[in-house]
């Protein structure tokens, strides 16, 4: 027979300290850091799940007003293939336009969600741990949306599959000199990545929902959840999967928008043939990324009472990246405008002439919203921390590398060699409609997504929880990750 | 000038700007030839304007000592075109043994990259599908696809008149004789600044003809190699 | 001799790695422990040896795959259709290098996807057992012991402060046996299928009509007359209008005149086959010998409703002559061949 052995308390159960002092410093840990305010995982759950099947009246004029933009994304649509693509405002030497930039910012803005999660997870960021499901979620969808671009802009969608690399009757193999066909492929195998990568991560917590719900909703995440259990082999596997995933897709997200900045680096139209496209794209699309990550976490934490996960350490770790990433490609964007300047082409200069002349407002608002505001901005911890401050520049860095993609696109495109075809582009109603909807579309499909889904990795907060301890240096009290990996 | 090789021509077109008038005879000449559809007023106005080839047309000086300047530009039919290599579909491509950069309807998606990457913004989108008013519709050249909607198309050397010169000199078992082919804009030309002939042939004009003093090509600098050449005598060059 | 299968929840971390390691000095062996928790543990902290994986085999095969078919794409496809663009050599190496990097690292994720679902047995088919306390922060053990070794086992789950939860016969968790084969090979079949099915589209097994685009040009073709204009307030139709015991479409009477147009539209549109004359004797009779005269009495006793169906719809052999001939054409044909019995009788 054997002795029985004295009870041990989880983690989540441990006494305060007695000396008042102590007991005063943890509790304001508690306060700071997700990581030490450790409750009872069915606490935690509960909080989660809730947030999910939260479907309040709010909810469902979101989902109404959201679906009816995703209406008319998809009745303009359907009327410019009818008509033709004579119903938007694009000619003759504009023959890229809004559908292209909103290509390159859909993909711009599906770009934080991998880098914030297998970046930062490969770096051993925890600040990442509750936000990484809702970044890879914007990926996501944000892939989506892009991938409707391609279609929205051919002029004959219903032969897209000359594009395709399959057999057919034409014994006729797309041409993969092609930058449009490396575009394809490096948004396919981002798009797959990505979600393989989100699924891996879902499945604990897919198990934990179907723990705890009945109905419909059990049904789905038993099959979901694939049978996980949480047993060690298991484990080990999700992380070294984790940990493949994340060392290909991350160089596979350099690569995506480096080759969406091909497709305009590639062509001899003056102001795109540069070689600092690449990087400058990456730049740019991590920018706009990171500030809608931010956005989404602001209106998840306001809509859903997600309080507990999202606390204003993460809107600072955030804030810092923001900040940087504004430098960064504040840095690229002078570094491409001196040299276009300083080389003095012809036609480069008429394009540095209409950014500066007719399409001046929109130029230095960029500047503004992209460089002058977060970097006047964000240094103040009080700025990052506070919530509607926040809100209100990322609106100011999308409108601003939102207006980056136009000016690249049809802006420069009104520019040519010769300039007997010079024109001005203006955009018309659909491609107005289309850009609304594309946004409608996105959030519908995210407001659809968190309440279906655990829009937070709670799995990952209570791997967290369970190593953060508190450590005595001299005779200070301090936080202590214990590092597993 | 006449470059050589055992198969295949190099068709070429020559514009002498010394002998043009503007008298724009070949733009209509070509949209009779090549069933390219009319863009009405408002689409010019939006830029839309559709004329494989066209006559530029510059103002040269301050007022008031103003000259207007004009170049016939088309598809320049660039030895290495940079709209051929961005097409995902093959759609626009080389000809091997013609020389030409040939654009094939059937194939076209309509991504318009070529458009975007053409420095000389020949190419043409048909944004609408293209509609003639009353008895033009009977003048179609059944030689000639009518594009429909969504499809990019180019000056193509009146490649139908090229394809059937060539058949009837492979009936008639002989090489194709200089003058043979003759594209609609320099049959049209009244006083005859276009040119064009094989490069390969060493008797045609254009050989005969090239190189020449006055030679230059639009926009060289950027190694795109067409094969329109542009010979300008007096004052300056025009769009160098 | 049955084996029972134990499953034990723990409070913390420390009293399940206690309990693991008794287990092990009573001789259990080490894969018959199963831990489950909520967040990954590592095997250090709980005693056990790590359990072996087999990722490298699966990327390496998936970044073969799509390494092979991103040569199939930059280098195979180019040379089935031999095409020339910008002066560029047929297979250039730099949008080639873009294509391996792509394929290969797709190739590699979805392998290594795949490879973490088998290694795993995902997805589970069988019945397995399972608390839905672990994913609130318990740890669950599970064990299967023999009936020898039961009560030694059950005595080291409580002396651990483990609540027992299941005490079943092993035999109730069968191994799923073929049902895991099968649900891969149906994923496969579907994937297959999906593969597959585009290629009726592609290769216009099914055909969509008005996707056709450009195949019919608006332009009057070689072979085309000149298009008339109709005459005024008149209704196109095309060929004739058939109406049961009435006579098809509007009669031209037979007159010198109409058998004069009949005889030369038959000499251009009947007579290779019908002979110069209708004596049934044109160029093609060596190849169709069936041809009659119209000369015939069966052929003269027909009436001249019926000769017009003949002619425009055909008959046996006979090609429908229809769309060659108006109606108006077609009457003067049928006058034209029944003045024939009239001259030869």
């Amino acid at each position: 027979m054997l002795e029985s052995r004295a009870e041990v308390r989880p983690y989540w159960d441990k006494p305060i300290p007695e000396d008042e002092a102590d007991a005063h410093e943890l509790k304001h840990f508690r306060q700071e850091d997700l990581l030490m305010d450790a409750n009872s995982p069915a606490e935690t759950n509960d909080i989660a799940l809730n947030a999910m099947k939260s479907t309040g009246l709010g909810f469902w004029m979101a989902v109404g007003f959201t679906g009816l933009l995703v209406a008319l994304l998809l009745g303009t649509w359907g009327l410019q293939i009818v008509s033709g693509l004579g119903v938007t405002g694009l000619n003759r030497s504009v023959m890229w336009g809004p559908y292209i930039a909103n290509l390159v910012f859909f993909i711009g803005i599906g770009h934080a969600g991998t880098f914030i999660s297998a970046a930062l997870r490969m770096m051993h960021m925890d600040f990442r741990r509750p936000i990484s499901r809702a970044a890879e979620t914007v990926t996501l969808f944000g892939l989506s949306a892009a991938a409707l671009f391609p279609l929205i802009h051919v002029g004959r969608v219903w032969k897209i599959y000359y594009m395709f690399p399959i057999p057919d009757e034409r014994r006729l193999w797309p041409n993969f000199r092609s930058p449009l066909l490396w575009d394809a492929t490096a948004i396919t195998a981002y798009m797959l990545g990505s979600t393989l990568f989100m699924y891996a991560a879902l499945l604990p917590d897919l198990a934990m929902a179907r723990d705890h719900t009945t109905g419909w909703r059990h049904q789905l995440y038993k099959a979901l959840a694939l049978g996980w259990r949480g047993s060690l082999g298991e484990w080990m596997r999700l992380e070294k999967l984790a940990n493949i995933l994340g060392y290909v897709i991350v160089p596979v997200m350099f690569s995506v928008h480096t080759i969406v900045s091909y497709d305009f680096a590639m062509a001899v139209q003056p102001g795109w043939h540069s070689t600092i496209f690449g990087p400058f794209f990456i730049a740019g699309a991590l920018f706009s990324g990171v500030a809608a990550v931010i956005m989404v976490l602001i209106v998840l934490r306001k809509t859903m009472r997600l309080g507990y996960f999202l606390r204003e350490q993460h809107f600072n770790s955030l804030g810092i990246f923001l900040m940087l990433l504004s430098i960064v490609w504040g840095y690229f964007y002078f570094n491409e405008w001196i040299v276009t300047w300083y080389g003095n082409l012809s036609a480069e200069q008429a394009i540095l002439k209409m950014l500066t002349g007719q399409l001046a407002p929109l130029f230095y608002l960029m500047l503004v919203v992209n460089v002058v505001i977060p970097l006047g901005t964000l240094w103040s911890r009080r700025v990052r921390t506070s919530l509607p401050a926040m809100f209100v520049i990322c609106v100011g860095v999308q409108i601003g590398m939102y207006l980056e993609r136009i000016l690249i696109v049809p802006g420069f495109l009104s520019r040519s060699e010769l300039p007997f075809n010079w024109v001005n582009y203006t955009p018309h109603l659909p491609e107005i409609l289309i850009t609304i909807g594309t946004f409608g579309l996105l959030s519908f499909l995210y407001i659809i997504w968190t309440r279906v889904v655990p829009i937070i990795p709670v799995w990952e907060v209570h791997e967290g929880q369970a190593f953060q301890s508190t450590r005595r240096v001299g005779r200070g009290l301090f936080t202590s990750h214990t590092d597993m990996h | 000038m006449a470059e050589t090789n055992e198969q295949g021509h190099k068709w070429t077109m020559i514009v002498d700007l010394d002998k043009c008038t503007g008298c724009n005879a070949c733009v209509v000449a070509c949209h009779a030839e090549n069933n390219v559809p009319i863009a009405s007023e408002d689409e010019v106005i939006r830029g839309r304007g559709m004329h494989w080839i066209r006559i530029e047309r510059y103002w040269e000086g301050e007022y008031p000592d103003v000259q207007a300047r004009f170049i016939p530009v088309f598809c320049q039919q660039c030895g290495n075109a940079p709209c051929e290599p961005v097409c995902p579909t093959y759609a626009s491509y080389h000809s091997t043994e013609q020389n030409v950069n040939v654009q094939v309807y059937n194939r076209c998606v309509g991504t318009r990259y070529c458009g975007n990457n053409c420095p000389y913004k020949v190419r043409f989108f048909n944004w609408w599908t293209p509609e003639w008013d009353g008895p033009l519709t009977e003048q179609l050249n059944p030689d000639v696809t009518v594009r429909s909607a969504g499809v990019m198309e180019k000056c193509t050397f009146c490649i139908q008149r090229i394809r059937r010169a060539e058949n009837d000199a492979t009936a008639q078992n002989r090489n194709l004789q200089d003058g043979e082919v003759m594209p609609a804009c320099a049959q049209a030309c009244p006083s005859r600044a276009l040119v064009f002939g094989d490069l390969y042939d060493p008797e045609s004009q254009v050989s005969q003809r090239l190189p020449a003093e006055r030679q230059f090509k639009l926009l060289e600098n950027l190694g795109t190699e067409p094969a329109v050449y542009y010979l300008k005598g007096e004052d300056t060059h025009v769009g160098e | 001799m049955a084996d029972t299968l134990l499953l034990g929840l723990f409070d913390d971390v420390a009293p399940a790695a206690d309990a693991i390691h008794d287990l092990r000095e009573l001789g259990v062996p080490e894969n018959r422990i199963t831990v489950m928790s909520n967040i990954p543990y590592t095997p250090k902290m709980l005693g056990l040896t790590p359990p072996r994986q087999w990722f490298l085999p699966f990327i390496a095969l998936g970044a073969l795959g799509g390494a092979g078919i991103a040569f199939f794409i930059t280098y195979i496809t180019p040379y089935l259709y031999e095409i020339h663009v910008g002066g560029q050599p047929l297979t250039p190496f730099a949008p080639s290098a873009i294509m391996y990097f792509e394929f290969t690292a797709l190739g590699s994720m979805v392998m290594a996807f795949l490879s973490f679902l088998l290694q795993n047995r995902f997805p589970v088919l069988r019945k397995q057992i399972y608390d839905e306390r672990i994913t609130d922060g318990y740890i669950g053990v599970q064990t299967q012991v023999g009936d020898s070794l039961l009560d030694a086992a059950v005595n080291v789950f409580e002396a651990n402060h483990a609540r027992i939860l299941n005490r079943e016969s092993a035999k109730a968790y069968k191994s799923p046996g073929m049902m895991h084969l099968a649900f891969w090979g149906a994923v496969g079949v579907l994937a297959l299928g999906a593969v597959l099915t585009p290629l009726l589209l592609t290769y216009r097994i099914v055909k969509i009509p008005w996707l056709d685009g450009m195949n019919k040009s608006p332009a009057i073709g070689y072979q085309e007359g000149p298009r008339r204009a109709e005459p005024e307030g008149s209704v196109p139709i095309n060929g004739p209008v058939l109406i049961a015991g009435q006579p098809a479409s509007e009669r031209i009477e037979a007159s010198e005149e109409s058998v004069t147009r009949g005889q030369m539209l038959f000499d251009i549109n009947c007579a290779m086959c019908h002979g110069l004359g209708a004596g049934g004797d044109g160029p093609l009779k060596k190849y169709l010998p069936e041809i009659p005269a119209l000369t015939d009495t069966r052929i003269q006793d027909m009436s001249e409703d019926e000769i017009f169906l003949v002619i425009t719809l055909g008959r046996n052999r006979m090609p429908a002559i229809g769309e060659n001939l108006t109606p108006g054409e077609t009457w003067d044909v049928v006058n034209y061949v029944h003045s024939l019995g009239a001259t030869s009788e």
